[in-house]
């Protein structure tokens, strides 16, 4: 991968964290737009992630199951403060 | 004999490094890391989550570890550590703030006065057949543990001075769940009094009112903010209500930073402490990885996987800072 190519693509890693957190921010009186908001970065990264490594030739099933364990658990962590 | 010990315990070191190293494959995922254990962590969640959903019903969606008993410990532990005597419970003052409560519900307000402007805390006093001499209101919503609801309380200045005031004798405290504002909340409400009989000693507190004389039917002076009903004989307010803002920012404690940090990790006293300690445990983990990594050189293999690291790092730690900076209650 060319380096403007991982630049963009870490760009765009920044810029959906940047905004996940953004709106979360502005959504501080709504937990349940929090949870959205959550949800919303998670598949965001997932998606990233399986673009990333698409395009470096190294999309493997391990790997996309990773990218979803690793997501599955922010979610399940945010839950966590909601609900216990 | 230590010689053995040590070889054997450099060996259990050694042969168990690799849960959380990438030991010994070089370029495998350290035993901890790996989906199975990713996938085990999911489970391992998800089970305790619906566990605790099942066997708590009385927790709403965003619930609480409020309970009044606890309430009533620490709001009399704060006074006793002013020196000043122990409020009693008061069962007609209970009655009055869960009225006030149930109120609030029910007409969708967030206010020490219900928004058609007639309904005053005093009200759900006397109509519970506690004939006051002082009465004051603390709210607060949204809180996680009564601890850190007291420790706002004490944080505010005016809810500091209505927990701490000499001419309080009784008090009454409810925490009641249910919709408000379009949100699942719980409420918790404080009255406190003292009844026309009972005698005081001066007040202390910085914006509640010092009423002088004390017979029912005395003319009232102008309490510090909000005034008085003039139909009530006298009257200490509730604090900080404007009327202005139904739903202020939530004051926080006022607490040293490290104490925030070690409050926050602390497992029995905030719904925090799971998801920062586990979070910050993956996240140290991947550190490992990606350091152990770098340590040696990365080989071509090792190279595509740093994006996978630095990608989950972020993400946790982005989780992490949201989990933080999730709102902890409001009061007024």
């Amino acid at each position: 991968m060319k380096k403007w190519g991982w630049t963009a693509h870490f760009l765009a890693l920044a810029i959906i964290f940047s905004s996940s957190l953004w709106a979360f921010l502005q959504f501080r009186d709504s937990p349940i737009l929090q949870l959205y908001v959550v949800i919303a970065a998670v598949v965001a990264y997932d998606a990233w992630g399986l673009i990333y490594h698409y395009f470096r030739r190294r999309l493997t099933l391990d790997l996309v199951l990773e990218y979803l364990l690793v997501g599955a658990l922010v979610i399940l962590l945010f839950f966590w403060t909601l609900f216990s | 004999m230590i010689k053995k010990v040590g070889h054997n315990l450099a060996q259990f070191c050694v042969k168990n490094a690799c849960f959380i190293l990438p030991y010994p494959e070089p370029r495998a995922r350290a035993r901890f890391l790996k989906n199975s254990a990713l996938f085990a962590y999911v489970l391992v969640l998800l089970f305790f989550q619906l566990y605790i959903y099942r066997i708590s019903p009385r927790i709403l969606g965003f619930a609480t570890d409020i309970t009044t008993t606890e309430l009533y410990q620490l709001v009399n532990q704060e006074r006793s550590e002013q020196g000043l005597p122990p409020l009693k419970r008061n069962s007609k003052l209970e009655q009055a703030a869960l009225k006030k409560a149930q109120d609030m519900f029910a007409k969708n307000y967030w206010a020490h006065y219900a928004p058609d402007g007639s309904t005053t805390p005093w009200q759900f006093i006397t109509s519970a057949g506690y004939t006051y001499k002082y009465a004051g209101e603390n709210l607060a919503k949204d809180f996680d543990t009564s601890e850190s609801l007291v420790t706002a309380w004490m944080a505010s200045s005016s809810h500091r001075a209505n927990i701490v005031n000499t001419n309080y004798k009784d008090f009454g405290m409810v925490a009641v769940n249910g919709t408000l504002l379009g949100e699942e909340t719980t409420l918790v409400v404080q009255m406190l009094g003292s009844t026309l009989g009972s005698t005081t000693t001066a007040t202390s507190g910085g914006t509640t009112s010092n009423p002088t004389g004390g017979t029912a039917g005395a003319k009232a002076p102008a309490p510090v903010p909000p005034p008085a009903p003039k139909s009530q004989p006298l009257a200490v307010v509730g604090p900080t209500e404007s009327g202005e803002d139904p739903t202020p920012a939530p004051a926080q404690a006022k607490m040293a930073p490290l104490e925030q940090i070690v409050r926050a990790f602390n497992p029995t006293a905030s719904p925090k402490a799971v998801p920062l300690g586990f979070g910050f445990l993956l996240l140290g983990l991947f550190a490992i990885d990606e350091v152990y990594m770098l340590k040696d050189g990365l080989d071509h293999q090792e190279l595509k996987r740093t994006a996978e690291n630095v990608g989950h790092m972020v993400i946790l730690g982005l989780l992490m800072v949201i989990v933080w900076t999730m709102r902890t209650g409001g009061i007024i």
